[in-house]
């Protein structure tokens, strides 16, 4: 008998130690959804062990799950965020993020890329609540030469959903991959518009999404089952596509193919492209819940993933190919011709109004 | 005073939660909502298939379940002899989802190795059909466990006896006289493979249908959401779902009295002058295709996970690789971690249900019935909603997560107990007691004596129940704590085939050797001719 209840008490003592925030524990809410993403955070946590910290990634499908509890008073449960646009907007509005952090990171804030739009984060000031830690470039994977020939429109993409009668699909809406797609088609649709760099007013929605929806009405019957279905995620997709179910993905990732055929995730015949008005570019930030229980490491943390070293690896195809937001690392990786982000507001829009429509 | 403690249980595991959780969801009602044109056509049909998936699943893997129970009743002898099929038993419903699909999903093993014109009959991905399928094939078991552990509880073989002397068939004999007591004694089981149908979320994000998904997939993605809208509609979905489960409740008790009315009506006619063999599809045959399917889903995942840039249409991997396993971040310390929490959960699921089990024995019979109403009830509410409810009011973190795994856990290892505590006749009781010993000293000789098995095996069940647990650990612990499961669910949706696959036997592992346990340690017992063997 007192062996068990030995037993029961080193149980919870594991758990509760497995459990409990330590001293130099930083808990890092970000996407779980790419592995190399995920492996990249390893290592990095690994690296960050000599310095006495403890780097644990909360896995997360979207951050807006996180974004909500903390709205809810579940700040203090992180410590580090992974974010950009909309989510970035919400917990700036709602006072819930530490400021100043580029006058706390001053050597990281002198290191970062000039010729960047870092300082504007969808059309919002990012005024030093978040700090840039790299950027996303749109683009679609496929194995197939018609596809790849020329560079997309919304007109080109018709066009080959009408010659692969179910064979192309997108990440079903509001996964931000499809959110991209539906901008990416809306700045074709609308030769760039520039109302739609603004918050987008009821005049403006009203008189350019009804393009992008007779657009779609026309796309969907021609899609993968019919536009009946969509795959849940990235990964989905790219699984798909591997396995011939799809003959088109869509990455934000401009250096995604390399890493995922070095993981066996997509066979060698596999290329980019990207639209022709230039690929949707935006930069995604790390920032600190104003809650956070041990935000000191937290940009300890900051400070080691815009290293030189650590943004290098980042940038590396071989491990996640995720372009550097550092001067001294701009040409590590090459980047394509760019577009802007619509402002986030039209995010809520095209979401909801794509869900009302198709789903 | 003797009955303080299984009160005092009860109210801890199975009033409080269900009420709590049920007030949380509740109290928000009616939600601020303000009703856009489209919503309300889509939410119906949302429940429609959830309501549908439901009874699909329940209804095939119920028959399927009655006919392999058959052989049981008429010879004696069921599948489940074969002690092999056990392990195969605890597979999780995740880890089966994900190696069925890849078996016979779009582009799945199975397809790559027939000709090009069958594969039209692919389970596709995102659809009800692979979500009813998943369910269908996974709860056959359970229920099944739950009808052969009926097979000393009532007369069935003199029944059988007389309607065959009477000139029915042995097969009429069995769906005329013992199927129908039989579904009014597993009707609390029933219900629970139903509402788990209509609220399951973590197969249903994997498989089911997105455009729109199931109910409880949506109510728990709002969950998720922030903003006013998403709030008044998770507190909306989460109540009309409790709705759902109660309407589907009252279907499943008329369908067991129907069929009752239906089976005397058919009785009173008499014997039929012909009777019609009905050979062909026999029980033999289901079980064996079930354990090939069991046994062949297993085997791909094992070989996709070892698999390197393995692709459609190839149906052997050209290259193998360590690097699905090694990429598992410290595999160890999420055993490790899932692996305590659940014997933690399993240990006090299984001594509280002990404890009630025993103080059952000496209630009334009408009494009985509302401990074991009160005792399932975590099982005939949907989970989200229950989980929803809680996370109103409880705070984040490890105790409040160990008590949800023990209430989820608690109404399966009473399911496997009740049958066990009920074959003990109060005879053994009134000995012992005569013999001196005190009321709990009795309660121990007998625990030891004739229960071991029993409780071995419900400890094995609530030991697989935790480890499967998704909700309960994603929502309760802030995303802090991730076990096999939530590892599980987030690689596969990350679409990365070999990392999948051995995220899915990772979570198999626990369960499998929980099972492999139990059955080392009862065959020994069993050697050693010491104490009941358990019905299994």
């Amino acid at each position: 008998m007192r062996c068990w209840v030995r037993i029961l008490l080193l149980a919870l003592t594991f758990l509760a130690g497995s459990f409990s925030s330590q001293a130099q524990t930083v808990y890092f809410a970000a996407w779980g959804g790419s592995p190399a993403v995920n492996q990249y955070l390893q290592w990095a946590a690994e690296q960050l062990r000599s310095q006495g910290i403890v780097l644990k990634q909360v896995k997360v499908a979207d951050i807006a799950e996180v974004v909500k509890a903390i709205q809810q008073g579940a700040g203090s449960d992180y410590d580090l965020l992974w974010l950009n646009g909309e989510n970035f907007h919400a917990l700036k509005a709602a006072d819930a993020l530490q400021p100043n952090l580029w006058q706390q990171l001053p050597e990281v804030t002198a290191a970062l890329d000039k010729a960047l739009p870092l300082q504007s984060d969808f059309g919002e000031a990012v005024d030093g609540f978040e700090v840039p830690w790299g950027i996303g470039q749109f683009i679609a994977l496929s194995s197939n030469d018609e596809i790849l020939a020329q560079p997309l429109t919304a007109e080109r993409l018709l066009q080959l959903a009408q010659q692969y009668r179910g064979r192309l699909s997108y990440p079903k809406p509001p996964e931000f991959h499809g959110t991209t797609l539906l901008k990416q088609l809306l700045i074709s649709l609308t030769d760039a518009d520039p109302r739609l760099y603004q918050p987008a007013s009821e005049s403006a929605k009203q008189q350019l999404l009804p393009q992008l929806w007779r657009y779609l009405d026309k796309l969907h019957p021609l899609l993968w089952r019919q536009g009946q279905a969509f795959p849940s995620s990235y990964g989905e997709q790219i699984q798909w596509l591997a396995n011939r179910q799809l003959d088109i993905a869509w990455s934000f990732n401009p250096n995604d193919i390399a890493s995922l055929k070095r993981q066996g995730r997509l066979p060698a015949t596999v290329e980019r492209n990207y639209f022709a008005a230039g690929a949707i570019t935006n930069a995604h930030y790390l920032a600190i819940p104003k809650a956070a229980a041990h935000p000191q490491a937290a940009l300890t943390v900051i400070r080691f993933l815009l290293s030189h070293n650590a943004q290098q690896r980042k940038a590396d195809p071989q491990y996640w190919g995720d372009p550097s937001v550092r001067n001294d690392l701009a040409s590590a990786t090459a980047r394509l011709p760019s577009t802007k982000e619509l402002h986030a507001s039209w995010e809520t829009a095209l979401e909801q109004g794509w869900l009302a429509r198709y789903q | 005073m003797a009955s303080a403690l299984p009160i005092a249980v009860l109210l801890l595991l199975c009033l409080l939660p269900t009420a709590s959780g049920l007030l949380g969801s509740l109290l928000a009602w009616p939600p601020a909502l303000t009703v856009s044109d489209a919503w309300p056509q889509q939410l119906s049909l949302s429940l429609l298939q959830s309501l549908w998936v439901a009874l699909a699943s329940t209804t095939v893997a119920l028959l399927l379940a009655l006919l392999l129970a058959r052989s049981g009743f008429i010879q004696r002898q069921g599948f489940l002899r074969h002690r092999w099929v056990a392990p195969l038993l605890s597979l999780p419903h995740v880890a089966f989802a994900i190696g069925l699909l890849m078996l016979v999903g779009d582009a799945g093993w199975l397809w790559r190795i027939l000709p090009d014109s069958v594969s039209t009959w692919a389970m596709p991905n995102k659809s009800l059909t692979a979500l009813i399928t998943v369910l269908s094939i996974k709860e056959m078991p359970f229920l099944l466990l739950m009808l052969v552990s009926q097979r000393n509880l009532f007369a069935a073989e003199q029944w059988l006896a007389v309607a065959t002397r009477l000139g029915y068939s042995t097969n009429q004999s069995y769906w005329l006289c013992v199927v129908p007591e039989l579904l009014r004694r597993v009707r609390l089981p029933i219900a629970a493979v139903l509402i788990y149908g209509l609220a399951v979320v973590d197969v249903a994000l994997l498989v089911g249908p997105n455009t729109p998904s199931t109910l409880a997939v949506r109510v728990y993605q709002w969950s998720l959401q922030q903003g006013e809208l998403a709030l008044a509609q998770t507190q909306l979905g989460s109540v009309l779902l409790i709705a759902a489960a109660l309407l589907l409740l009252m279907l499943l008790y008329a369908a067991v009295e129907g069929y009752q009315f239906f089976a005397t009506r058919r009785l009173r006619r008499g014997p039929p002058a012909a009777v019609p063999r009905f050979k062909g599809f026999s029980d033999k045959f289901i079980s064996a295709l079930w354990l090939i399917l069991t046994a062949a889903v297993l085997l791909l995942l094992i070989l996709q996970s070892v698999a390197f840039a393995w692709f459609y249409p190839q149906w052997w991997p050209q290259q193998f690789s360590w690097q699905a396993w090694q990429g598992i971040p410290q595999p160890w310390l999420l055993l490790g971690r899932t692996a305590v929490l659940a014997l933690l959960t399993a240990s006090l699921a299984v001594i509280s249900v002990a404890l009630i089990s025993a103080w059952r024995q000496q209630l009334r019979a009408r009494q009985r019935g509302i401990v074991d109403v009160l005792l399932l009830l975590p099982l005939l509410l949907p989970q989200i909603s229950l989980v929803l409810g809680w996370r109103a009011w409880l705070p984040s973190g490890l105790a409040s997560m160990i008590w949800a795994h023990c209430v989820f856990a608690e109404p399966y290892a009473f399911l496997v107990l009740i049958g066990p505590y009920q074959q003990l006749t109060p005879r053994w009781r009134w000995m012992l007691n005569s013999l001196g010993y005190g009321r709990w000293r009795t309660e121990w000789l007998l625990v030891r004596g004739k229960l071991m098995p029993a409780l071995g095996f419900a400890w094995v069940i609530a030991f697989s129940v935790s480890v499967a647990q998704y909700l309960p650990t994603q929502l309760l612990a802030a995303g802090r704590f991730p076990t096999v499961t939530t590892e599980a669910v987030a690689t596969a949706s990350g679409g990365a085939a070999s990392q999948t696959a051995a995220m899915a036997l990772l979570q198999a592992l626990l369960p499998l050797l929980a099972f492999v346990g139990y059955r080392l340690y009862d065959a020994n017992v069993a050697k050693l001719g010491k104490g009941a063997n358990a019905d299994v």
